[in-house]
């Protein structure tokens, strides 16, 4: 048999085991912990069905803003690579950014399916044994893409009433860096759903930006899950902005396999309506000597519900290590509703852990300062909501991504 | 001109300004002195629009217009300013995004366009000189990390800035030492002229020898119960509120 054929094999086999699994398992009801505050059964229990076939659009889609980053870009409508509005600005030899489907035979057995658990989670079960597409994306050693890479992810009027599956694997070599920013949006005016897994590997010293975005979120549901490896001295800094939706779920889960990794979790929520958004970050402090800090923050309006769970896990051997977490939450209405949770779970004796929650309303005073100064009482809660919010967006180096992310961020605070 | 007729103010069903009158015109300086509790941060308070402030009676006639009608903004589009006696911090609002809000929507009511980047930055160094103000400020969040001294002269950068007609400072000497009091009172000596009133709300006299008023009133127990010319200031100084509250009781 062939190298390649065996590869194919091992999908094959892969897709079973998965789909397997997925029976066994299925959708996670709000018995089950991890998914105490956010039902997915209304979401699952009709049209669910994975997208059997690429879209043929009568018409191009009215992209969103974020096309207009200067960026690798690969883009997939309701889970199919789409060539024509694809991009690539960084011309290199070595370097892989390409539709998985080309490169699933060498994508490399040793890492697909290997960081996001289908045994474990339903919808990743679901993703292993159903994904129709995705991204393969391979910076070899000592290696430095400059401008970011961009998995733009689109649900079509084509998808209507099905999911759509695309599915990432991401490996960052030693010594090499990139930024990578995957975003996925309903450009439909129907109810649209994706239910996505992204796993990123990242080498010995290797250093990545990642930023998960959901913006033009209305009617649309997103289930997704980033599993992240760090092999020794690696350094993430991860940012995950969610403007609004139906049902939003955003797993990160995060494992140090090595020593002196280092990772900082960024995120922010801006919810209105009875938008729905659900932050489950885990953060596996399996080695030694690791440091990560996770800073998420929700602004909520309407009727809207936004969950935060922290999970930091410290093994045993995991001595040395520092671990932080805050969530900070503002509240604009009396129906608006905010779940953090915090979960420590510590084995090893000389750690620095720290949590903090905080959740409340808008500091009048400010408010009535800045009225007191001319300005009105809206713009003056913009100004707030903005500040508040810059925060967590403020650290991230492109400068065109971070006025991507303002501009997303004023829509989102005003609708 | 400002008229305060009868004035009635209640904090939480509380009534704490029990009838306070006062007639200032243009380009004069009132100092409004009193002991502690006499309500004289509640007089700041319902003169600027602060909720939880209730007027329950009487009249504020500013230029011809009912200024309790107005909300704290429109006040402030019309002229009316208020130094805080406790500035408030705002983290992640830097002082040049504040303060280009703040002047750009002044503008607009008075019909002017906005202030350019460069317009903006000129004005906004120019106006910091005048309380010697540092311009890493700028930069920096509204009020956030800044000292005592710092925190009161960014209150009169911010009142030089927006030109009012009608300003009223809160104890703006409270916590300042003797340096930084004469930059505060320079800053505003500056800004006087013939066409906009001063409000000095305080409880000491110090302020006084520096900004210098045409007329002191005392407030005592929610009542303007003594007016003079600016040796009331020095008297008061000189013989303490206990005398104040004496001739009350001996008129009482």
């Amino acid at each position: 048999m062939n190298p390649a054929a065996l590869h194919k094999d091992f999908i094959s086999q892969l897709r079973k085991a998965a789909l397997h699994s997925f029976q066994i398992i299925g959708f996670p009801t709000t018995k089950n912990e991890d998914w105490k505050y956010t039902n997915v059964i209304p979401l699952v229990k009709n049209g669910f069905e994975p997208v059997g076939a690429k879209t043929q659009l009568k018409e191009t889609p009215h992209f969103d803003n974020i096309v207009r980053l200067k960026a690798n870009r690969l883009v997939f409508i309701d889970g199919f690579f789409d060539a024509s509005h694809s991009e690539i600005v960084d011309n290199n030899d070595k370097v892989i950014i390409s539709p998985l489907g080309t490169h699933l035979e060498n994508a490399g057995s040793a890492f697909f399916g290997t960081m996001a658990d289908y045994n474990k989670d339903g919808f990743t079960a679901m993703n292993t044994s159903f994904f129709t597409d995705g991204a393969f994306i391979h910076i070899p050693k000592n290696c430095i893409i400059e401008n970011p890479i961009l998995l733009y992810f689109i649900s079509t009027e084509g998808a209507a009433g099905n999911v759509s599956v695309p599915r990432n694997l991401v490996i960052i070599g030693e010594n090499a860096q990139c930024s990578l920013v995957e975003c996925h949006q309903n450009l439909s005016s129907v109810t649209a759903a994706s239910n996505s897994v992204t796993e990123i590997a990242l080498q010995e010293n290797a250093g990545l930006e990642y930023s998960k975005i959901l913006s033009r979120t209305e009617k649309y549901s997103h289930i997704g899950t980033t599993a992240i490896r760090q092999e020794k001295n690696s350094r993430l800094n991860s940012w995950s902005v969610t403007c609004g939706g139906n049902l939003v779920r955003n797993n990160l889960n995060v494992m140090f396999n090595d020593e002196n990794c280092e990772t900082q979790l960024f995120g922010l929520y801006v919810l209105s309506g009875n938008d729905h958004a659900d932050n489950h970050v885990t953060v596996d402090h399996a080695k030694p000597r690791c440091r990560s800090n996770q800073l998420y923050k929700g602004i909520i309006n309407g009727a809207a519900t936004g969950v935060f769970c922290g999970r930091i896990l410290v093994r045993k051997d995991a001595q040395k290590t520092n671990a932080f977490q805050a969530n900070k939450n503002i509240l604009l209405s009396e129906q608006a509703t905010v779940h953090s949770k915090p979960q420590l779970e510590i084995f090893a004796d000389d750690v620095k852990c720290t949590h903090g929650a905080t959740t409340g309303q808008l500091d009048e005073e400010a408010v009535f300062y800045m009225r007191s100064r001319g300005i009105s009482e809206q713009h003056a809660k913009n100004i707030l909501h903005q500040a508040f919010a810059w925060e967590v967006i403020d650290k991230i180096s492109n400068n065109e991504l971070k006025d991507y992310l303002a501009y997303s961020l004023m829509i989102a605070l005003n609708r | 001109m400002l008229q305060i007729k009868n004035l009635k103010v209640s904090v939480e069903g509380k009534e704490i300004i029990k009838g306070f009158n006062l007639t200032a015109h243009a380009g004069e300086v009132h100092a409004i002195m009193g002991p502690n509790g006499s309500g004289k941060s509640t007089l700041a308070a319902a003169l600027t629009g602060r909720e939880g402030y209730e007027v329950t009676g009487g009249e504020i006639i500013y230029n011809g217009k009912n200024l309790l009608e107005l909300s704290p903004e429109e006040r402030a589009r019309e002229g009316v300013f208020l130094a805080f006696q406790y500035p408030v911090e705002i983290p992640g609002v830097s002082m040049a995004n504040f303060m280009k809000a703040a002047i750009n929507e002044i503008r607009k009511h008075r019909s002017l366009p906005p202030l350019n980047a460069v317009e903006f930055l000129k004005l906004m160094k120019e106006k910091m000189k005048l309380v010697e103000m540092d311009e890493k400020l700028l930069s920096r969040s509204v009020n956030e990390g800044f000292s005592g001294g710092e925190k009161k002269r960014n209150e009169i950068f911010q009142m030089a800035m927006l030109e009012p007609k009608l300003a009223i400072m809160d104890e703006t000497d409270s916590g300042l030492d003797i340096d930084a009091l004469k930059i505060v009172a320079n800053g505003v000596n500056q800004l006087r002229n013939q066409e906009n009133i001063f409000l000095v709300i305080t409880h000491y006299q110090r302020l006084l020898n520096y900004i210098v008023p045409d007329f002191v009133h005392v407030l005592f127990d929610g009542k303007t119960v003594k007016s003079g010319k600016k040796n009331l200031a020095l008297e008061l100084e000189e013989k303490g509120y206990d005398w104040i509250k004496k001739e009350v009781e001996t008129a009482g």
